[in-house]
């Protein structure tokens, strides 16, 4: 069942909604029970095969977390045992359903081997579903969960605002709010989840669809052989970055906003990632809940093995202004390809992806050096000043809508076409009523002589939703800020130099001058007939 | 005895309990404004109904006139036909649509009301499911469907699977659901209510789209190009069209030399589907301007539109009989030959078409009076007999043709 359905917002929330609450605190338990059926029915509405396909991974997983809470300590091999295979029997699990058509291809292409490639049916969620129990065995193992019960691992696995496509939450996040959740309706908690579902809602149908539709025609065009000139082309990644995090954002919002209205809070997983003025601060703002936990399952456990190791050889660590380039390089440098290579495949299986991945490793081991290394070999190069942080914003920029190229596109042959477009090669084209005033800055600039852009108005509507979007997400506080009195999220904090006049202007408070949000609520309700669904529902 | 009271503890108190109070009052003036917004907007597009899914009456100066169904025809077709419950229907594409009026006097007696469920660009297959759809509704007694020879110059897919069987019988909760889809979408959308205030703003015009209670598009908007741009013009940027469409088909075949004609297995079922339901059917090629057929030829296509018409007569012949009717109207006759005004010449006028393929209702009475009068001005029966002879004449009446005028594509007309 899509957020953005009818059926999801008007039936379904609304249903168990009131049921929750009509069993209220006399009947908690039945509440809470009520909650797993619901999200159970939720899984399964779009395909119950789904349920089938995924319930054997969680009995298994259920299974392996009572074997780590039992054997404890003492019987150190069986529990590491019983670890290692819980681990692989994930990576299994996820690797048949998604990746094995890609392995196979990977053969069939460097080794010449001929496999057939099946269709398989891809469980919904089944990404964000293994992170997160791969994640509970983990803390598990390393005992920051000492305690896991039935009812409680299946409200884990299962509690519908986060199961397709996260926010990526853990174990121990969740169950203390379980633990305390009284079915007594709080208002304000309503309030808040409205307020950000409906936001994120108007941010999918309103903005991320529209330009969707306008864009899509050149990504089909480049799929199949397509050479669109520059603006189309610019078009075409421009769009698609802001449709990628108005989409993906707005069904954060959306899930985070469908906890609250049962009083939990997830985790939050955007912080205007577009605002960033580098690429290690893009990934701190941009799907939040996955850096975290491939900072702390992946790199992290790399990074201080590693670290050991050397350590005990008596070879140089990371030391700031001091390091080494070797320990750089095996500290830091490899960690972080590793890390963001698995980043880029978990997304998808197929060549665009890992490129997609490996050029953001390499992007952030350039800024790590540049941390590093600026202060000893440059050190009258700043980075702070107006300028100085418009240069390293458009930087980011421009790399971050580059690498999406490839994260969008169908192929690695589809990417290089839009990306060459991108570059001017395959010449401009322009409204008719435009060429007479834009062909000479064109010539000088040394561009092929404009072709027509058929449609006047598709070229307005496509730059006009560009121009709105980019202003939303440079130009405004995101719904957390401006939320950020009443805990929108967890863990979410406005630093004091954050609180900027303009979010100060914008800041909400529960004032009936604040239900004009209602515009915002109608306005995404009356675009759900254009139904689509989300792009991390893919993932 | 006294009891201490901590005022910071009061005070906490008294905030949350504000804090609870200012959102509860919060929610509810959300929700009620949510459903106010929401219920005036749904009304408000119930009673314009810019798609005619609400069958709401149309008012004169309201909304009367509904420019919306030219992007919603299918949608706005399969209410009409539901509150018209016809005996005979016209289906094909948009020039079926836009050319055909079953309300005319030339329209058989046997089959009224007729309505034309002709919808912009669909093939045979999706008129063949629109029939289907159609006489679960009632008896039909009567179909005329215009066909599209290009669509039959087609290489047929070797690879697609055979028609599915016919779904005769959708249903209820198929039907319910898209019912409510349908209703939901004409009433509670951003796009109803743009729709609407479209509509609202365009009464009284006259070069705007509309469509009426029989399911015929008016020439509202052909005529508000046609005033905007000139005949000239628009038969120029058809040509430029045709050229390359014609192109690519050329570019088709040459890629699958001998590949089969396409949709003759859609006839067929058509031709069983109407036997089995005592429906008389009449299949008619529609008629185009000189200029559509001079983009066949100058492509090299010339062969295989002879094939599409020989094939198609007789497969006609084969499961039809003399049951099911063949008509030609598309050759070089004194209609599709008439001359186009200058591209400079906005203010000329034309009789018969808009543009090289879609033809004026003035022709398609021509048409209906072939086709159910009796009349023998305009169009042929195709029979086995006689297809031999037929194309032939054509052929020589392109070669004279061409030797009399410059194509226009290709001029500076």
């Amino acid at each position: 069942m899509l957020f953005n359905s009818y059926e999801f917002i008007l039936l379904f929330v609304p249903a168990v909604v009131a049921v929750y609450y009509a069993l209220g605190p006399a009947h908690r338990q039945a509440a809470l029970s009520w909650l797993i059926v619901a999200s159970l029915f939720f899984y399964a509405w779009w395909r119950p095969f789904n349920v089938l396909l995924i319930a054997p991974s969680i009995g298994v997983n259920y299974a392996v977390v009572r074997l780590l809470l039992r054997v404890d300590d003492r019987r150190p091999k069986l529990s590491a045992a019983a670890f290692v295979a819980g681990i692989a029997f994930n990576l299994a699990f996820l690797g048949y359903f998604k990746y094995r058509n890609f392995f196979l291809t990977v053969s069939n292409d460097v080794l010449d081997t001929s496999f057939a490639l099946d269709a398989l049916i891809l469980p919904l969620g089944i990404s964000f579903i293994t992170f997160q129990k791969i994640a509970l065995l983990v803390d598990v193992r390393a005992g920051l969960v000492t305690k896991v019960r039935l009812r409680d691992y299946a409200l884990f696995v299962l509690f519908f605002p986060p199961l397709i496509a996260g926010p990526i939450v853990h174990y121990r996040e969740l169950m203390p709010q379980f633990a305390v959740l009284d079915g007594r309706w709080r208002s304000e908690d309503f309030a808040v989840g409205l307020t950000l579902f409906f936001t994120g809602l108007f941010k999918k149908v309103v903005f991320a669809d529209p330009i969707a539709a306008l864009i899509n025609p050149t990504w089909a065009a480049v799929a199949v052989g397509g050479h669109p000139a520059l603006l189309q082309a610019w078009a075409a990644a421009l769009g698609y970055m802001l449709q990628l995090y108005f989409d993906f954002s707005g069904y954060s919002d959306m899930a985070i906003g469908a906890a609250r209205l049962f009083g939990v809070k997830l985790p939050f997983n955007f912080n205007s990632p577009l605002k960033a003025t580098n690429i290690i601060d893009f990934w701190s703002r941009w799907h939040i809940t996955l850096t975290r936990f491939l900072t702390f399952y992946i790199f992290s456990p790399m990074t201080i093995a590693l670290t050991r190791r050397r350590a005990a050889q008596r070879l140089p660590v990371v030391a700031g202004r001091t390091t080494t380039l070797t320990a750089f390089l095996v500290l830091l440098a490899w960690p972080t390809m590793v890390t963001m290579v698995l980043a880029g495949v978990w997304h998808g299986a197929g060549y665009q992806f890992l490129v997609f991945g490996a050029l953001h490793g390499v992007a952030l081991v350039v800024n790590h050096a540049w941390r590093l290394r600026r202060p000893r070999w440059w050190p009258s190069v700043g980075t702070s000043g107006l300028i100085a942080e418009l240069g390293c914003w458009a930087l980011t920029f421009l790399f971050v809508v580059v690498a999406e190229v490839f994260f969008r596109a169908t192929s690695l042959g589809a990417a290089f076409a839009l990306l060459q477009g991108m570059t001017g090669a395959n010449g401009v084209t322009l409204p008719m009523a435009l060429i007479p005033h834009a062909a000479p800055l064109l010539e000088w600039m040394g561009l092929h002589a404009p072709g027509v852009w058929e449609s006047g108005s598709e070229f307005v509507q496509v730059w006009g939703w560009i121009a709105a979007g980019l202003i939303v997400v440079l130009g405004m506080p995101n719904i957390l800020e401006i939320l950020a009195d009443h805990d929108p999220a967890l863990g979410f904090k406005v630093r004091p130099a954050g609180r900027t006049r303009l979010l100060r202007a914008v800041t909400w408070s529960p004032a009936p001058s604040w239900a004009g949000l209602s515009l915002v609520t109608v306005l995404g309700l009356l675009s759900l007939g254009r139904l689509s669904d989300f792009l991390y529902w893919h993932f | 005895m006294s009891t201490s009271v901590d005022p910071a503890a009061v005070a906490f108190q008294r905030a949350a309990e504000t804090a609870t109070v200012r959102s509860r009052r919060f929610c509810m003036v959300w929700f009620a404004a949510v459903l106010t917004l929401g219920t005036q907007v749904g009304a408000f597009n119930a009673v314009v109904d810019p798609y005619l899914v609400t069958g709401a009456p149309r008012i004169a100066g309201f909304n009367a006139i509904k420019p919306e169904t030219g992007t919603h025809t299918g949608l706005a077709k399969r209410y009409l036909f539901a509150r018209l419950r016809p005996a005979g229907l016209v289906l094909g594409d948009s020039k079926a649509d836009i050319g055909i009026d079953p309300g005319s006097p030339n329209w058989p007696e046997d089959a009224r009301p007729g309505f034309n469920y002709g919808v912009p660009a669909i093939g045979l297959p999706v008129a063949l499911d629109i029939l289907r759809h159609a006489i679960v509704s009632g008896p039909i007694t009567r179909a005329l469907v215009l066909i599209d020879i290009e669509e039959f110059m087609k290489p047929a897919d070797a690879t697609a699977p055979t028609a599915e069987p016919a779904t005769e019988t959708p249903s209820a909760a198929a039907d319910f659901r898209q019912h409510v889809q349908d209703l939901l979408l004409a009433t509670l959308s951003l796009d109803a209510l743009r729709a609407s205030v479209m509509t609202v703003a365009a009464q009284g015009r006259h070069d705007v789209v509309d469509l009426s209670p029989a399911g015929v598009t008016s020439e509202g908007g052909f005529r508000a190009v046609s005033a905007r741009e000139g005949y000239g013009l628009m038969f120029q940027q058809k040509d430029e069209y045709l050229a390359r469409m014609m192109a690519w088909l050329a570019a088709a075949l040459r890629a699958r030399p001998g590949a089969p004609i396409n949709e003759l297995d859609a006839v067929a079922d058509m031709i069983r589907l109407c036997r089995d339901r005592g429906i008389a059917l009449d299949l008619a090629i529609a008629p185009s301007h000189a200029d559509y057929l001079d983009a066949i030829d100058r492509a090299g296509l010339w062969p295989r539109y002879r094939d599409a018409k020989k094939q198609l007569t007789l497969l006609i012949a084969a499961e039809g009989g003399d049951a099911v009717r063949l008509w030609d109207f598309l050759g070089y006759d004194g209609y599709s030959t008439e001359p186009v005004p200058p591209v400079s010449d906005r203010a000329g006028t034309m009789h018969w078409y808009w543009e090289p393929s879609h033809f004026k209702q003035a022709l398609g009475e021509k048409i209906l009076a072939t086709i159910y009068q009796g009349g023998n001005e305009f169009g042929v029966r195709l029979t086995p007999d006689m297809i031999a002879s037929h194309l032939e004449r054509e052929s020589n009446e392109r070669t004279s043709y061409r030797a009399r005028s410059e194509p226009l594509a290709h001029s500076s007309r």
